[in-house]
């Protein structure tokens, strides 16, 4: 199983996306709630996967992780949003991204899936 | 009460100049015969000039220029009754002779002001005793029953003169006559050549038709001395008797020329059309007026002072106007401009009230234009801040359901996915089924909450632009739908909403009414318009005009200063058209 970063703005989510991955065996090392302590918690933290949220109240979840990659060992990064996928069109294709998940798809192991699959997954529906 | 007076002048008047005109018709009066053709010459010219002469009264009833005319006219007959048998008609001829060559004489001099100051008063009253002496001669001296071939009347005042003073007398008579007629004739002439451009419209006819009097004058006088006699005399006195109507045709020539003008003016003002410049005015009426110095100053409001033609102050109108004449048009007791013209032109107050008419319709025209663009500026600029005042309200909605209510229901959502996920094996299955049930609900508000959300604002369009958001709609169409879309960039907020909205509701449509097969839609930027192209192969007739669908797409499209355009023939499919243009993104 993996280590988990939650960022999201809204505590409701990050409360019952812990509790849920770890109820599925993820360890869950860290919560931010926005983009800037999100990429100093990855730094300290170095979680293998990172749960992003896209609408963040700072950067938004794309350029979280573009910042995300360029560290060195970079986590994999899934992005998440209570939005549909096809909202963002092809800026989920980016490489810097491992896949997206609806929040109210989030669960252990849809994460393991998308994360096993790895980067430069197929974007969402052209 | 007024009116019958008039009539009944009038009627008085017509009824004289019918006897006056039928003296020389049916009564030898004269030592000189006429001839038949002169006789009628003279009737004419005395009914000519009563005419005009009314006529000049009923246009300028405060001018005395026709009052003189008629009575001229009304005299000239009877100014040639020299030849009665009776003493007192023989005089009375004679001074009414002098009343209508004085009266003719005013005519020419004060024309067209009918004021006699300066040297007019000196001048007719030469003209009036010339002629009291010229008929004195007549009357005393002048033996008709001796001169006149076939006249048997004879003078009853004739005094036998000495022949050799008569002689002498009429010779430096004659001579002196034709210096007097050369004289007023030169006048004249110089009076024209000195006529600057509108007032040649009206005197020049006048002062032609007094040179032509004065010129069958001198052959008159020229004549008598060379001692003409038979049909070369008789087509002298023919001709003179004739140009007596030369003045005041002249007149009614003059009046003619100021109605072609004013006329001319009053078509100005629409063949220039709606607004024309202040120096295409100027130009126009300094032509139809014949004055090349005419010019238009115009009030500014923001300068407190008239400006020229050329934006200038006009600090002050007299040192601008130089020898011109200033007439001022006012609205409310505010100056609205100001026209430095040709002084001539104040002789003719109707010609000056057209110029001012013109010149006022024009300013006014201009000035509620403008106002009328500032208005229409004013409300597309709020169309346009309204339109984006409700997109930016929108969006702020679809946020708000965002952050709320979906967020709530994802966290249900994945609570009753933990429930489920804690429930023990050996758990209730009706529990369990509760719980999956529970679940399907929760995704189903998810995805209704959803739909309600982005009917409110696409949240795609700002999150992925224009050409995936209307890839969206294309994918969600009613009917097969093909897209071709082009936009390179992204656009200003306001065309990129204004495009997906027509893109939306046109697709809404081909949906709800066109019974169509396939449908089309083309965005692509051409010039600086963001062209976006809605097609399918229905039924056709969709009236713009109907319903609120189109009508409500048109004013959103013109609320970004776009055109929206729908051809629709009946069984023809329907194509809608928006251009919005880009550069600026708001309306203009």
């Amino acid at each position: 199983m993996s280590t988990v970063l939650i960022v999201d703005d809204h505590a409701s989510f990050r409360l019952q996306a812990r509790a849920l991955l770890e109820a599925q065996g993820h360890v869950v090392m860290g919560e931010a709630v926005d983009g800037f302590s999100a990429i100093e918690l990855a730094r300290s933290l170095r979680p293998e996967i990172v749960l992003l949220d896209i609408g963040l109240p700072d950067l938004d979840g794309f350029e979280v992780a573009r910042q995300l990659a360029t560290a060195e060992g970079s986590p994999i990064v899934v992005l998440t949003s209570s939005r549909e996928a096809a909202t963002y069109g092809s800026r989920l294709a980016s490489s810097t991204i491992a896949g997206f998940i609806a929040k109210e798809e989030l669960s252990g192991p849809a994460l393991a899936t998308l994360v096993a699959r790895g980067p430069q997954s197929p974007g969402p529906r052209p | 009460m007024k009116i019958d007076r008039r009539r009944a002048f009038i009627a008085t008047v017509l009824l004289a100049t019918a006897a006056s005109s039928a003296i020389p018709i049916f009564v030898d009066g004269w030592w000189l015969d006429l001839g038949m053709p002169g006789r009628f010459a003279l009737a004419a010219a005395c009914w000519v000039s009563v005419l005009v002469g009314l006529i000049a009264r009923d246009r300028r009833p405060g001018n005395p220029i026709g009052m003189w005319l008629t009575i001229s006219g009304l005299c000239a007959p009877l100014a040639y009754l020299t030849g009665a048998e009776s003493p007192l008609l023989i005089v009375i001829s004679a001074l009414v002779f002098c009343v209508a060559a004085g009266t003719g004489a005013a005519v020419s001099i004060s024309f067209p002001t009918g004021r006699l100051d300066g040297k007019a008063p000196t001048a007719i009253a030469a003209v009036v005793v010339t002629c009291l002496v010229y008929r004195t001669r007549q009357v005393l001296f002048f033996d008709p029953v001796k001169s006149v071939p076939g006249w048997t009347h004879p003078n009853p005042l004739f005094v036998a003169p000495d022949p050799t003073y008569l002689n002498v007398f009429d010779f430096v008579y004659g001579v002196f006559g034709v210096a007097f007629l050369a004289v007023f004739g030169f006048w004249l002439a110089r009076r024209w050549r000195r006529l600057s451009g509108p007032a040649r419209l009206s005197i020049a006819p006048v002062l032609a038709g007094a040179l032509v009097f004065v010129a069958t004058s001198l052959v008159q006088v020229g004549a008598g001395i060379a001692g003409v006699h038979g049909s070369a005399l008789d087509a002298v006195l023919f001709g003179h008797t004739l140009s007596f109507c030369a003045v005041p045709l002249g007149f009614l020539a003059g009046l003619l020329r100021v109605k072609i003008a004013r006329s001319a003016i009053a078509d100005l003002v629409v063949e220039l059309g709606e607004t024309p410049e202040p120096a295409q005015l100027r130009r126009a009426l300094a032509t139809a007026l014949g004055d090349p110095s005419l010019a238009v100053v115009l009030w500014s409001a923001e300068e407190a002072s008239f400006v020229d033609a050329g934006g200038a102050r006009v600090t002050s109108l007299d040192d601008a106007a130089g020898a011109r004449a200033v007439t001022l048009l006012e609205r409310d007791g505010k100056p609205l401009a100001a026209i430095l013209h040709d002084p001539a032109l104040l002789d003719d107050p109707g010609l000056v009230a057209s110029v001012a008419t013109a010149v006022r319709l024009t300013v006014e025209n201009d000035r509620l234009q403008a106002a009328v663009r500032a208005q229409l500026a004013e409300v597309r600029a709020s169309r346009t801040r309204i339109v984006e005042a409700t997109d930016a309200e929108r969006r702020r909605v679809e946020r708000d359901i965002h952050d709320g209510a979906q967020q709530r229901l994802v966290a249900l959502s994945l609570a009753i996915g933990r429930a489920r996920g804690q429930l023990a094996p050996t758990a209730d299955p009706e529990l369990e089924a509760t719980l999956a049930q529970a679940s399907v609900e929760v995704r189903a508000a998810l995805t209704e909450l959803r739909e309600l959300a982005r009917g409110i604002h696409p949240a795609i369009l700002s999150e992925a632009g224009l050409e995936p958001a209307i890839r969206s709609l294309v994918d969600r169409a009613a009917v097969p739908t093909e897209l071709k879309a082009e936009v390179p960039h992204r656009l200003p907020a306001p065309v990129e909403a204004t495009a997906y909205f027509v893109v939306s509701e046109a697709l809404a449509n081909v949906g709800k009414h066109a019974r169509a097969d396939s449908a089309c839609v083309t965005v692509a930027v051409e010039g600086d318009s963001l062209v976006v192209e809605i097609s399918d192969d229905g039924c056709g007739d969709a009236d713009p005009g109907r319903g609120t669908g189109l009508r409500g797409l048109r004013d959103r499209v013109e609320a970004v200063g776009g055109t929206l355009e729908t051809i629709s023939p009946a069984g023809s499919g329907t194509t809608i058209r928006a251009s919005l243009p880009v550069t600026g993104g708001t309306a203009k």
